[in-house]
């Protein structure tokens, strides 16, 4: 091939190739979404029936999930009856968690070059009461039942000397006051009834009592995970069991159920664990990757959001449903549709 | 002393290079293989900007998933760059290998429109990409030093670096601007990204020339012996002087701590160093042609050791803050691309593709155990002990790393 017929073609490909992009984007900025199904009717959350809907939360437990289909707005529906959908016309939440009196809502600023977190505050109505910056990328929210302590979780790069990997950081709200309390980083720690301290301390998944004093949380350290529980008015964790990331408390207090690295794959596995006699028991298959904030739908049940098989996220992310006792062996049943980051309040 | 059997108008060239020194007169090569990786570097670097919410907000998967993507993302592909730089010296079909490493991350870029939004897909797609970055260094930098004489290898490499920091820097630009504009538009990122890809491919294949088949020494096995030990020492003094680097992300965050300016900014640190690097990298070159690599290279960690000192130091935060950010572009500047341009001083033609790699593998392994090093240092004890543990380290090193450049920085053209 000449030089000249090389150089030639060189500039054809070019012209293809700079062509082919810009009537890919001229296509492409004329739909409207890609993630989301905008047509699906957003209720507000003022309207008459939503709110008589919103009142019956004392006769029975309500769920409020993110909808896939509406950009992570909220949706509501009654427990008992998972299949009658209410999406509402909220902000656009990466991650939410609510009690009875409010929530915590995560929402990415994604026009920064490094796009953060801010928690919105919403009171009974999802309208949003104020707001704080977070310092990194939302990965976790949860509230107290009774809706007065809040708690986020958020990626930060850069964060640690010691390696440019993604850490954690947790930090415990008064939904009162709207105000940060503190850094679970300020807490001191006590293991066998001694103080337990190292520059690496890492706290993530948090979940509260129902006193809205106390909670439980994981701590990281050296690679190896630490179920501890934390005293918010005393600034104070205490080690409590080994192994155990991510926990989430049954509303009567009797379980927590965990997740655990899988021993043959990469990835986790969600766990049960009797707080009184200490046992512990695998209650997803083997084979399923969990990694999601787990929420109690009654004190024998658990949801949980997971993404099965590929496509848009409105149709491959969904709440599914396990039974924890220990004589129901591994089980998974499906529960919500296009949903994510579930919150039972009762 | 290599003398290979370069066409005559490529001697043409490096004459114009040698005796007007100026940069216009470098091999087309090194300006074309400049093109390519500003295009490659543009199209991968947007994709990384964007990856991170991609992942975790668009295809939601697991934070531990994302974990691996971005370790996938921090290392680099060292053994494979080893690989292929053996490989290049074996085949000496230079082209054919860069032109592998640049096609296969074109593939994992069309892999992710394909694909569409899959988490399966992403990080076999994403260590593709890492495999095609390792493959395409060596015989890269092979083509370099093969396409200029010896005079004009800083120059050459200096001008190779900043046109690749220039697409590292639009890069993440571009992704963010189709963000803005293009709600979830990551399809339109990665259409992007491919056509660069695609045009950088074909800037390669159509206008990089294969540098003439290069023979070997008559007298090959004594001078190998004696140029395998002067090389040895290049090798040792990039691990050593690796061993002595803090990580760049330790030198930002420092920055942002004592400015106490919101995180939200730290990117204007991640895009100020390289604007600096860019700037200097070429024009170092040629004071590394004109003085010595191996002097320059001293610099360039005299530079890195000033950072260690300004970030200790009592001065105003933004005195800290803008010498530190100064000093980090001109260390970088005097040393990534002046240590390729001493390595193949040091090299005969056919030992180019593995001796390069070696080089850099040498300080990107020495970089590492640092920050392992520097992590420990930080577990068991304060940042500032840290620090001065470092700074007494790299003196340590640069005394170490004078004697086994003597003979460079003695015998070095002045």
């Amino acid at each position: 091939m000449s030089g000249r017929v090389r150089v030639t073609l060189f500039w054809i490909f070019v012209v293809v190739c700079v062509g082919g992009a810009i009537g890919y984007i001229r296509w492409r900025v004329g739909i409207p979404s890609r993630s989301a199904d905008l047509s699906v009717p957003l209720y507000a959350p003022t309207q008459p029936d939503v709110a008589a809907m919103l009142d019956d939360i004392g006769k029975g437990p309500h769920l409020f999930f993110q909808s896939s289909r509406a950009y992570g707005r909220i949706g509501v529906v009654k427990a008992a009856n998972p299949g009658e959908q209410w999406i509402l016309d909220t902000l656009e939440c990466e991650r939410s968690h609510f009690g009875k009196s409010g929530g915590l809502c995560l929402v990415l600023n994604r026009e920064t070059m490094q796009p953060r977190a801010h928690a919105y505050f919403l009171d009974a109505r999802f309208q949003p009461l104020g707001r704080l910056d977070l310092a990194g990328l939302p990965i976790r929210a949860r509230v107290s039942p009774d809706g007065k302590l809040g708690a986020s979780t958020v990626f930060v790069s850069g964060e640690n000397y010691a390696s440019e990997d993604f850490t954690t950081r947790t930090t415990l709200f008064d939904l009162s006051t709207r105000q940060a309390i503190v850094d679970l980083e300020k807490f001191t720690v006590e293991r066998d009834g001694r103080p337990f301290s190292n520059v690496d301390f890492n706290f993530w998944g948090v979940t509260f009592r129902q006193d809205s004093n106390r909670f439980l949380a994981t701590l990281g350290t050296g690679g190896k995970r630490f179920l501890v529980e934390g005293d918010v008015s005393r600034r104070h964790f205490r080690v409590i069991a080994d192994d155990v990331e991510c926990p989430s408390l049954s509303p009567d207090e009797r379980h927590v159920v965990f997740k655990r690295q899988r021993a043959r794959a990469a990835g986790w596995q969600l766990w049960a664990m009797n707080l009184d006699t200490r046992e512990s028991w695998a209650i997803t298959e083997d084979q399923q990757d969990i990694d999601d904030q787990v929420e109690w739908l009654d004190d024998t049940h658990v949801i949980y959001g997971m993404v099965l098989g590929s496509g848009l996220p409105e149709q491959s992310l969904s709440v599914w449903k396990t039974r924890i006792d220990q004589a129901a062996g591994k089980n998974r049943e499906f529960f919500l549709r296009s949903a994510w980051s579930p919150a039972v309040v009762r | 002393v290599y003398q290979s059997g370069l066409s005559s108008d490529l001697r043409r060239h490096n004459a114009d290079a040698t005796v007007r020194g100026r940069i216009r007169g470098l091999h087309p090569n090194i300006w074309f293989l400049g093109i390519t990786s500003l295009l490659t570097d543009m199209s991968s670097e947007m994709v990384v900007a964007v990856l991170p919410v991609y992942a975790l907000y668009f295809l939601h998967v697991t934070p531990a998933t994302f974990g691996v993507i971005d370790g996938l993302q921090q290392g680099g592909a060292s053994l494979v760059k080893l690989l292929s730089g053996l490989a290049t010296d074996r085949t000496r079909r230079y082209k054919t290998i860069a032109a592998s490493g640049y096609v296969a991350s074109l593939l994992s870029r069309l892999g992710l429109l394909v694909a569409g939004p899959s988490a399966t897909w992403l990080t076999p797609l994403v260590a593709l990409d890492r495999v095609g970055k390792g493959i395409r260094t060596a015989p890269r930098d092979a083509i370099i030093s093969l396409s200029v004489d010896r005079a004009a290898f800083g120059a050459a490499f200096g001008v190779h670096r900043t046109l690749d920091t220039i697409g590292a820097l639009l890069g993440p630009l571009l992704g963010f601007a189709v963000l803005l504009q293009i709600r979830d538009g990551y399809d339109v990122v990665f259409v992007i990204s491919v056509a660069l890809a695609a045009i950088a491919v074909a800037v390669l294949v159509t206008f990089v020339r294969q540098p003439a088949a290069v023979t070997p020494e008559p007298d090959a096995a004594g001078l190998e012996i004696a140029v395998g030990r002067r090389f040895s020492r290049v090798a040792i003094s990039a691990a050593v002087l690796g061993l002595a680097t803090v990580s760049d992300s330790f030198v930002y965050l420092s920055i942002q701590r004592l400015l106490g300016f919101p995180v939200e900014y730290l990117p204007l640190l991640y895009v100020a160093t390289p604007a600096v690097y860019l700037s200097f990298a070429t024009p170092v070159g040629r004071i590394a042609d004109r003085f010595g690599s191996a002097r320059v290279i001293i610099a360039g960690y005299l530079a890195m050791l000033m950072v260690y000192l300004t970030l200790g130091s009592g001065l105003p935060p933004m005195v800290i803050g803008i010498a530190a950010v100064v000093l980090l572009g001109v260390f970088y500047a005097a040393t990534d691309g002046v240590f390729a341009a001493l390595a193949s001083a040091e090299l005969p033609a056919e030992r180019r593709g593995s001796g390069l790699a070696a080089v850099s593998t040498a300080n990107d392994v020495g970089r590492m155990f640092a920050s392992i090093l520097f992590g420990w240092l930080w577990t068991t004890g304060a940042t500032a002990d840290a620090l001065r543990h470092f700074q007494i380290g790299l003196v340590v090193a640069l005394c170490v790393v004078a004697v086994l450049l003597w003979p460079m920085l003695r015998n070095e053209r002045a």
